[in-house]
């Protein structure tokens, strides 16, 4: 391990003051640097900050609630004009449009409404969690109405055909 | 574990390779004609010969070639020839007829009709002229000259002349008519002037039966000679009944028993020179052509004996005849041709054998050889009785080998290692024998089984054959012993290893591979038909229906029939009866229209498959078909006037689900009327003379309600089988259909093509989507119609023929006018189907693609390509492994 105490015990040497051989910092260069991490600790927020905090976290949360349906009128113009053929790009599109909503749902809904929690909130996290989750769910509609545009949602008679079967009826006949 | 899935992935890519290579099996179509014996009317060359056949056909024949017919040409149809004769350089074969008033001539080379001359009466005989042209007579007594171009001209003599001899003497050719009148023309067929006449010399009983060089004989013996425009009588003392024979124009023979005497002809008075004795019976042979031969052959009890006279001729001097004898059978209905080649001369024998073969024996006189050799040009049958096309059975081997295949006993893991160990010990196989001859085997089986068995009755040698279709060679041929009796069917059984041929007094079983007679019986009563019915324990076996009140006599006696099985049979011109199958046939309904005379019945085959059972349509609807299995189509003509009408009707109940009467102003020509049903349609065609002479195809679509998809099993009597729409619509086609039939795969996915055998004598492969009767007529189509169907297209009445729709593309067909066969067979590849066509004049087979051949690769697939891409890759693979690991590390170590 002695070969490696050199980097383990890094031996930093100190930069010297700046202004102690009489060489100017670089303008905008401020030498609190050092002592600001240093210090570390956050300053104390007095109860009106709190406030303040909360509101913005409220409206941030909200903010990030709806953000997911910003994006449904360009998924729905983006729909409208790439055409109902099946070609790889819009099936790999409206793929897209179910497959990352609901990926947000199911891995990010708790991860970014967790920084966002506050002591006394006025409305409980869980209700943006779930405006988050609609609107996500909205997104994700476009991208089912976008299949079925494309006829790949079997709804239709048609799509069940290959799986019916004639009437089979016992009598046989032959032609002598 | 990872070095066997190595080798195992080896090995199945190497049975993968070796399937591909199998794509060549598609090339294989063939044909092979009956070109029939050969009739007696020959004119041979020393390597081949020109005939008439009994199939009404003029074929050339050549020897020294793989492919004996060298050309053919149908003369069906036309009228009836029986005499050739080729002209002197054997360029031009003539051909007429003592019957009908034509004559026709062909280049010997190529068969190419050059001239067809319809004269005032039959050709009596037609010679070479000065080796520019013929003459030819007609029974008439008119003369014609046809010069080398063709064109003809008639030479008035002055008498008539029927038949005639000739004989080239000073640059002039002498014409001497069977009365005994003489005329010489020159080469420019200016008739010269003539004071001869025979007239004091002949008689109605004293005809001129030969003219040679300036002689001539007549029936009653006398020789007379030609000379400068005198005829003089040779005295002789010959009896009126020696049999007397010119060689020569001075040398004469006769032939008593035991003896052959030559005189010579000098100063008007014979010599006898020379006497043959011949201790043993013997009989002079005739030759059939005019001769270069000078010489006389007999034939006596141990062969042939020849005497050439050639030398002897000239110099009277004994010791030049050269005479041969050639110990050899020759029987008694031989022709006798010479011809000469290459400095020598040969004697031809042609015999005719049956079933197309005849045996051609050559005797060389310049070097005392025989040469004997059988010739095929026809097949080995001469008619075909209802054919039945049957896979090849599976060799027992085989069947082992591929039960691993369909068994689902023993887990996922000892089935794999059973399949690894087949494929390895397969590769093993491969690379021994590559070690061995230098290239892999090919593998002789036929993993698709696009080859298949058609077996038949030839009614003319009374026994059964079969052919295989993959090229047309003979499998076997089966003799049992049948006497005089009727041939009712040929069946097969259900295993697939045998087929039945019943016959009204017996039935005789028959492995179908190697063609044994495996059982034969006969029966006291009459058996009447015969049908597969199924029994108990789900299996089917042929019942015989007997004459007395259709009792049924079942093949194997210890099993018991299904209920609920019926069949249909027409009675008579006017009644169709159902029955239904019990011990007995018990009539339950029958159809009788007073009015209507029955043209033609036809059930929907028991082998029809379905595998989509709707159209879907553009608004994601559902057209469904209506698939009922039991439907039976009849078609009547009305007697009083001639009204056609098609009905449906169901073949258990006999219920009528539809009908459609034609208009009466249509006329229809007789048995022209074809069918062919299959899916859910029905398409049948029929010629008619009035209001035009116009081939009709009708197509009728039957469509059926919602209800009818369901996976339940019912009961005709407690469910309706009513049709819920029929569309229907007629076309034209430009020829003349002679048969119908329609394609068949082995999962009913593929679509289906309908195949018109023409009376031209092509079969053409019209697809059913063609032949749709919702095609739209009277207005535009919209966006919706294109995609209410596959491949929907606006109406037009007439189909066009397309020649890339003829599946026998070179081939040209015969086509008889009845018993044309076209055989269906699906294959183990669900895109194809085997199909042949035969009748008694050739034997066709092909394989069709209705949806092309999606399953297989292409012919033009690059498979040496494919392995070395395969091959590169997995190189690249193992050589960048190491630097992935490399790569991998480092990832690690900036981290």
């Amino acid at each position: 391990m002695e070969k490696y105490s050199e980097l383990l015990v890094p031996s930093i040497k100190k930069a010297k003051p700046s202004n102690s051989k009489g060489s100017l910092d670089p303008p905008g260069y401020e030498s609190t640097a050092d002592s600001v991490t240093k210090k570390g600790t956050p300053k104390q927020v007095s109860g009106q900050d709190e406030k303040e905090v909360e509101e913005l976290k409220a409206k941030k949360a909200w903010e990030t609630a709806i953000a997911p349906a910003s994006s449904i009128p360009m998924n729905l113009f983006m729909s409208y004009m790439s055409g109902n053929s099946l070609q790889v790009i819009p099936v790999m599109m409206s793929i897209m449009m179910v497959w990352n909503p609901l990926k947000s749902i199911f891995t990010e809904t708790n991860k970014i409404f967790d920084h966002l929690k506050t002591k006394n909130q006025n409305v409980p996290i869980v209700l943006y969690k779930a405006v988050y989750v609609l609107c996500q769910i909205a997104s994700m509609s476009i991208g089912v109405w976008k299949f079925y545009k494309m006829g790949l949602i079997p709804t239709k008679e048609t799509d069940w055909l290959a799986w019916k079967n004639y009437i089979t009826y016992k009598e046989t006949s032959l032609l002598l | 574990m990872k070095k066997i899935s190595c080798i195992s992935f080896a090995a199945a890519l190497f049975r993968c390779v070796i399937s591909i290579s199998l794509a060549d099996a598609f090339k294989s179509d063939w044909i092979q004609y009956n070109h029939g014996n050969l009739s007696s009317f020959v004119a041979p060359s020393s390597d081949g010969l020109v005939a008439l056949t009994d199939m009404n056909e003029l074929v050339k024949v050549k020897f020294d070639q793989d492919e004996k017919v060298q050309w053919a040409v149908d003369l069906r149809g036309l009228e009836n020839f029986d005499t050739i004769v080729t002209d002197k350089n054997e360029q031009v074969v003539y051909l007429f007829s003592k019957s009908d008033n034509v004559f026709h001539s062909y280049n010997l080379t190529n068969g190419v009709l050059l001239k067809r001359l319809v004269t005032s009466s039959p050709v009596a005989q037609v010679v070479s002229f000065f080796d520019k042209g013929v003459l030819f007579s007609c029974a008439d007594g008119t003369l014609f000259f046809l010069d080398p171009a063709y064109n003809v001209k008639q030479l008035d003599l002055g008498f008539k002349v029927g038949h005639f001899h000739h004989s080239y003497v000073d640059g002039l050719i002498y014409l001497v008519t069977d009365e005994g009148d003489v005329r010489s023309v020159d080469i420019d067929l200016s008739a010269q002037p003539c004071s001869v006449s025979l007239q004091s010399y002949t008689s109605r009983q004293n005809k001129v039966i030969d003219f040679k060089g300036t002689t001539i004989l007549t029936t009653n013996n006398d020789i007379l000679t030609l000379k400068s425009e005198n005829v003089h009588k040779v005295s002789s003392n010959f009896g009126k009944k020696d049999s007397v024979r010119l060689l020569t124009s001075n040398l004469i023979y006769t032939v008593t028993s035991g003896k052959i005497t030559f005189y010579s002809i000098d100063n008007e008075i014979t010599n006898e020179l020379y006497t043959i004795k011949i201790t043993e019976p013997f009989w002079l042979l005739t030759l059939e052509n005019d001769s270069p031969f000078e010489g006389i052959a007999i034939k006596t009890s141990t062969g042939l004996k020849v005497l050439d006279v050639s030398d002897f001729s000239d110099s009277h001097d004994p010791t030049l005849i050269r005479s041969f004898e050639f110990e050899t059978n020759l029987s008694n209905g031989e022709s006798i041709f010479s011809s000469y080649s290459n400095d020598e001369t040969l004697l031809h024998f042609i015999s005719n054998e049956n079933n197309g073969v005849f045996t051609r024996k050559t005797f060389n006189l310049n070097r005392g050889t025989l040469a004997s050799d059988t010739i095929r040009v026809g097949l080995p049958y001469s008619s075909i009785e209802s054919p039945i096309m049957i896979d090849f059975p599976a060799p027992e081997s085989k069947l082992d080998e591929s039960l691993h295949l369909v068994q689902t006993e023993g887990s996922l893991i000892s089935r794999w290692l059973y399949r690894l160990k087949r494929h390895l010990s397969q590769l093993g196989r491969s690379v021994a024998s590559f070690r061995r001859s230098g290239n892999f085997p090919r593998s002789n089986d036929d993993p698709f089984s696009f080859n298949k068995i058609v077996v038949f009755f030839d009614n003319v040698g009374r026994d059964l054959m079969a052919v295989s279709t993959k090229d047309g060679s003979s499998l076997w041929k089966c003799s049992p012993e049948i006497g005089s009796q009727r041939l009712v069917k040929i069946l097969e059984t259900s295993n697939g290893r045998e087929v039945v041929a019943i016959f009204d007094r017996s039935y005789h079983t028959v492995d179908s591979t190697s063609g044994q007679l495996l059982k034969s019986e006969s029966v006291k009563t009459e058996i009447v038909d015969a049908l597969q019915v199924r029994t108990t324990d789900n299996n089917e076996i042929i019942a015989l229906v007997l004459a007395n009140d259709k009792q049924l006599l079942l093949m194997n006696a210890n099993v018991k029939l299904l209920p609920r099985q019926y069949v249909v049979k027409q009675l008579d011109a006017q009644t169709i009866s159902g029955y239904e199958v019990t011990e007995t046939l018990a009539p339950t309904w029958s159809f009788k229209k007073d009015n209507e005379e029955i043209l033609l019945i036809s059930h929907k085959p028991k082998e029809s498959v379905t595998s989509s059972i709707g159209i879907a349509r553009a608004d994601h609807t559902v057209l469904y078909k209506y698939l009922y299995p039991n439907l039976l189509s009849v078609i009547t003509k009305v007697k009083s006037d001639g009204t056609v009408k098609f009905y449906l009707i169901d073949s258990i109940t006999g219920e009528l689900l539809y009908l459609h009467s034609h208009d009466d102003s249509d006329s229809l020509v007789q048995d022209s009327l074809k069918i062919v049903m299959d899916d859910n349609w029905i398409v049948y065609t029929y010629l008619t003379s009035k209001p035009k002479i116009e081939q009709r195809i009708i197509v009728l679509d039957l469509f059926a309600d919602k209800e009818k998809a369901s996976s339940k099993e019912v009961s005709v009597f407690n469910e309706s089988t009513q049709i819920n729409t029929v569309s229907k619509l007629a076309f034209n086609y430009p020829e003349v259909i002679s048969e119908l039939a329609s394609t068949r795969t082995k999962q009913g996915v593929t679509l289906k093509s309908i195949l018109f055998l023409t009376k031209s004598g092509n079969i053409y492969e019209i697809p059913k989507f063609v032949l749709n009767s919702r095609r739209v007529a009277n207005r535009e189509m919209t966006a919706s119609d294109f995609q209410d169907d596959f491949r929907m297209m606006p109406y037009d009445p007439v189909i066009n023929r397309n020649t890339y729709q003829a599946l026998n593309h070179k081939h040209l067909l015969k086509v008889a006018s009845d018993d044309n066969h076209i055989l269906v067979k699906p294959t183990l590849l669900e895109s194809t189907a085997a199909v042949c066509f035969l009748n008694k004049y050739n034997f066709f087979c092909t394989k069709v693609h209705p949806s092309l051949s999606y399953d297989t690769l292409s012919t033009y697939f690059d498979k040496v390509k494919f392995l070395i891409t395969i091959i590169g890759l997995f190189i690249a693979y193992i050589a960048t492994k190491s630097f992935l690991v490399k790569k991998c590390l480092n990832a690690q170590w900036i981290k």
